[in-house]
């Protein structure tokens, strides 16, 4: 009976687990090879693996435009407003998540609700501000804007996990002399690993795929980043279903090749501390 | 700070992987560097939406081209390259900082439309005012077209550069699928709809419903008083559906859409549509002369089903019409908080872009007509190298009536999404064609100020 | 949602308020800066007939009214009432449910966490297009599965009407990764100890989950509702670049209005439409507040 019903939660388990796994990259794996098929082959036989590999709109798509660049673009922007606004809301949050005072609940309601600010409102005082800064078309001014974008999302993430670390380990701390900024920074920072790195992990890929402020924001090749070079593709291939589904392709590559990397070194990271997991 | 270190690794090992996978092909671009030094050249800088992949930027790239050679030493021109579906958004925010870019494209083009230049742009004065340079450069000046010249003109002033080349839109048909026994041009809809049997014409619904729109317009403009209501309706737009000339289309267009549309026509965007054609899966296309270069032998790996782009033939609708509005904003438009010398320069090119040499190859990459011009030799003996654009041109007669299509009367919104939207609901019944007016209406409503 | 607690704040807390502040003010700079003036534009503009470039008319709760007479504006909360209600139950409890099936670390566990946060590795963007694909009739993957059974079948899922509501709904529905890494997150924080006692008790696998498990990840479900929730109302690209809120009026939302009624420059009336997203989002808060006591630590 035991035994049966271990079975059963296991089969229960694979199952769900297959089940994500399918809806979550089937559709990719799906696109990924209908770039190497004929328009007629996408046409006629949705399921076929191409006959041929041909990179021919790749080739075409690496020698028109300077990818390197706007690489290089998006990853400076979204590491440095990553890096910057994780050290920002891990402040915050860890005074909400650990301290009592005046004006907290306020405080911590208006954070939560910039979470429901449209975000087509902000279009134009945020322009003005980066003109007002001089820095239109400066990939800074876009990394200023992405400072801002996480705010409430991290906020959450980052009180729930500083209220998880026990506050016995700051009460030991303070018993030894330590201040309060080497509590946040030597015992209470590192211990928040994990939820530092979901936090950062949710807002690098949130900027990582901006589309809107960036376009918006610069205007130069020399600034593009790449979401914004591959707007051109998906909106000017649109009558030929091969070069569409390359350029979509192309779109999703790079974001998930930088995932596979970064994924495997963050938790790499998350489990060298020894606390968790 | 690991995950910073083990992040910048990992962005520091797929940069060396890119770079060494697509390296090699790319000329360095140093911005700035040189044009600086040599004094007395004027630079200009603009974003446009007329690159990338944009269909236009086969032309207009090359043009900035041989611009920049011809003046060399005097004028340098730099493109900023914006997505279309951007460029608007962009010009209005940049309008808002009083920062416009020396040249901005006109109101009808690139998303930017016609309420936001008058409201905006021409209310607040924001438009330097061409007249002086059309008296200054007579040449050029006649080779605009009249009517787009008067459009232009407001409170005596020229506010943007007219348009010189027309782009009038017909139709394509597969002659190995329907062969009409005379010219669709001299057919009434009734013959035309009985001469497609069970031909398939390839519609759209999602996007802004393009090439139904276009047939719409042709059913309303062979309507008693349908070309009057479509003419008279470019200035102010068209915000009232319940004409009888704009309902009796549409009855007929929910009967051609529920008898001869492709069979993906619900749902179908312009992709969908121009493949049902390319896969014989449709007879008759309704789409401009920028679609010909598809049927060429260049374009063979976008067909099948043994579509042959030989087989392609042009032509204009029933009733010998033919969609074109020269009643537009024409082309570009120059900011008034230009320096005089960026304003020089941009004159210097609208000059050049309007000589006979710039439009002729115009119209021989994007199709078209300049009716103002008289054709060289060499343009007459290389247009008929393009057998479709030669043939359009060549179906259109003196009798042809020129009418503005829907796209140039529907308000921004309706035209770009509330159509389309609408279009599932008149083919499954839902609406009857006045319900579906009286939707349309009701939107258009919704967009007024 | 303030609630006040007379709680004694001790010497010693009162004298960190110094650091406190300190360790605000750059979050607190952040909220000034890029959240203080749209929100106060957005609440003042609504009230006025405005072209986003000449000076703003006041006109009252003219907006309010036009907005709650229209048609799209009345379909558009209901189907945010219904996709909330989706995203509330089956998208949160996907997402708790994989993450408490990750904790056991079965089998692979580490590879379907990895897999399950490439949708949303890609943009929203790209995603929709992707399911634009996938439903269309013609080549889409889903038709021509059913076709194998059922030759002739022919459903344009995005564009006919009762199946499109379902259609956009699917395009997110699994997709709740986000929910699984919070609440992932907080599983693994459990002390270890916890879960040892339970088990020395004689608790069984089902009573650890419920009893223990489920109640400490409280604040992490609760902030995944949120993030679910408000991502729908603010939903834009998965619906605009698949249905575009048709056919008719029956997959739009307030985002699409919002947007809509800026291309036609009536500001005033995309901002009420912001007023109205943002006292959404407020209740929303609440209500989840309440419910799972998110403001009280969970130790």
């Amino acid at each position: 009976m035991e035994k049966m019903k271990k079975k059963i939660i296991k089969i229960f388990m694979y199952t769900v687990m297959i089940f994500t796994i399918i809806v979550s990259v089937f559709p990719i794996i799906w696109v990924i090879m209908s770039a190497f098929k004929t328009n007629a082959q996408i046409l006629s036989s949705p399921f076929s693996l191409p006959t041929s590999i041909k990179f021919d709109a790749f080739v075409y798509i690496f020698e028109k435009y300077n990818f390197v660049q706007y690489f290089i673009n998006s990853a400076l922007i979204c590491v440095v407003s990553t890096a910057a606004s994780l050290v920002i809301f891990a402040m915050g949050g860890y005074v909400i998540a650990k301290f009592r005072f005046p004006g907290k609940s306020l405080i911590f309601a208006l954070f939560t609700i910039t979470l429901l600010v449209p975000a087509q409102s902000k279009a134009q005082p945020l322009f003005s501000l980066v003109m007002k800064l001089n820095l239109y078309d400066n990939i800074w001014g876009v990394t200023l804007v992405y400072l801002s974008m996480g705010l409430a999302m991290s906020m959450f993430i980052l009180k729930s996990t500083f209220m998880a670390i026990p506050k016995s380990l700051d009460e030991a701390a303070t018993l030894d002399g330590a201040g309060f900024f080497t509590i946040f920074w030597k015992i209470n920072f590192p211990l928040a690993k994990s939820g530092l790195a979901t936090a950062g992990i949710l807002m690098f890929l949130n900027n990582w795929n901006e589309y809107f402020y960036a376009s918006l924001l610069t205007s130069s090749d020399k600034n593009r980043t790449l979401p914004l070079a591959l707007q051109f593709f998906t909106e000017s291939f649109s009558y030929d279903y091969t070069k569409l589904f390359a350029a979509l392709t192309i779109v999703v590559l790079p974001g998930i090749l930088l995932y596979v990397c970064a994924q495997e070194q963050v938790q790499a990271s998350v489990a060298a501390s020894g606390v968790k997991g | 700070m690991k995950i910073k270190k083990v992040t910048a690794l990992v962005l520091a090992s797929v940069m060396a992987l890119s770079l060494t996978a697509c390296g090699g092909n790319k000329n360095e671009t140093s911005e700035g560097g040189e044009a600086k030094e040599s004094k007395g050249v004027i630079e200009l800088k603009f974003p446009t939406y007329l690159a990338g992949e944009n269909v236009g930027a086969t032309f207009f790239l090359p043009e900035i081209e041989r611009f920049n050679e011809k003046y060399e030493g005097k004028y340098k021109i730099t493109v900023e390259e914006v997505p279309q579906a951007s460029y608007a958004d962009k010009i209005k925010q940049l309008a808002q900082q009083n920062k416009l870019p020396v040249l901005v494209h006109a109101p009808g083009s690139g998303g930017i439309d016609t309420q936001w230049f008058k409201q905006i742009v021409l209310a607040n004065d924001m438009a330097y005012d061409l007249t002086e340079f059309a008296e200054e450069n007579p040449d050029v000046a006649a080779n605009w077209i009249p009517e787009s010249r008067e459009f232009c003109t407001v409170d005596g002033k020229l506010i943007c550069k007219p348009t010189s080349v027309l782009k009038p839109v017909g139709l394509y048909y597969n002659s190995s699928m329907y062969t009409p026994d005379k010219d669709i041009r001299d057919m009434t809809v009734d013959e035309f709809v009985d001469s497609l049997g069970d031909n398939k014409i390839a519609f759209m619904t999602a996007e802004n419903g393009w090439t139904t729109a276009l047939m719409l317009t042709a059913l309303i403009a062979n309507e008693e008083g349908g070309v009057e209501l479509l003419n008279s309706s470019v200035n102010d737009k068209l915000w009232d559906y319940s004409a009888p000339a704009f309902v009796n289309g549409v009855a007929k267009l929910q009967t051609i859409l529920q008898n001869n549309a492709s069979s993906n026509t619900v749902g179908a965007a312009y992709a969908d549509a121009a493949n049902a054609f390319m896969s014989k899966n449709a007879a008759v296309i309704c789409n401009g002369s920028w679609m010909a270069p598809e049927f060429e032998e260049g374009s063979a790996d976008k067909w099948s089903n043994g579509f042959n782009g030989e087989d392609v033939k042009a032509t204009i609708y029933p009733g010998n019409i033919a969609f074109a509005n020269p009643s537009s904003y024409g082309e570009f438009w120059i900011a008034n908080t230009a320096t005089d010398e960026e304003k020089e320069a941009a004159e210097a090119f609208l000059a050049f872009r309007d000589s006979q040499e710039e439009i002729e190859e115009l119209v021989l990459t994007e199709g078209g007509v300049a009716p103002q011009l008289t054709y060289s030799d060499n343009f007459l003996a290389e247009l008929k190298k393009t057998p479709l654009l030669y043939e359009l041109s060549e179906s259109m007669n003196d009798e042809t009536t020129y009418c503005a299509s829907l796209g140039d009367v529907f308000p921004a919104s309706v035209a770009d999404t509330e159509f389309g939207k609408l279009l599932p609901k008149l083919i499954d019944n839902t609406l009857t064609p006045e319900e579906f007016c009286d939707e349309l209406t009701k939107k258009a409503e919704e967009a007024k100020q | 949602m303030v609630k006040k607690q007379k709680v004694k704040i001790s010497k010693l807390e009162r004298r960190n308020y110094k650091w406190i502040y300190l360790f605000l003010l750059p979050s607190l700079l952040i909220f000034l800066i890029f959240y203080l003036q749209p929100i106060i534009t957005v609440f003042y503009t609504s009230l006025t007939k405005w072209d986003g470039f000449n000076t703003p008319v006041f006109i009252g709760l003219k907006n309010y009214m036009d907005m709650f007479t229209n048609d799209a504006f009345r379909i558009s909360l209901k189907n945010i009432l219904l996709w909330s209600l989706i995203a509330g139950t089956l998208h949160v409890g996907f997402g708790v449910l994989v993450a408490f099936i990750l904790y056991h670390k079965p089998k692979g566990w580490k590879f379907t966490r990895a897999v399950f946060m490439v949708p949303n590795v890609i943009s929203a963007a790209a995603w929709a297009m992707i399911y634009r694909f996938i439903f269309n009739d013609d080549m889409g993957i889903l038709n021509n599965i059913i076709r194998k059974i059922n030759p002739d079948f022919h459903i344009q899922w995005f564009y006919e009407s009762p199946y499109a509501f379902w259609a956009v709904t699917f395009t997110w529905l699994f997709y709740a990764v986000i929910v699984t890494l919070i609440v992932l997150n907080d599983l693994m924080a459990i002390p270890e100890e916890l879960t040892e006692a339970a088990k020395v008790d004689g608790a069984t696998g089902w009573q650890i989950t419920r009893m223990i498990h489920l109640p400490l990840c409280r604040n992490a479900i609760g902030t995944g509702v949120i993030c679910s929730i408000t991502s729908r109302v603010a939903m834009y690209e998965q619906i605009a670049l698949t249905t575009a809120g048709g056919p008719g009026d029956d997959t739009m939302n307030l985002p699409i209005i919002l947007v809509k009624a800026i291309q036609d420059m009536k500001y005033g009336y995309a901002n009420a439409n912001g007023v109205i997203m943002f006292i959404l989002g407020l209740i929303i808060l609440a209500i989840v507040n309440r419910v799972f006591k998110m403001n009280e630590s969970v130790y």
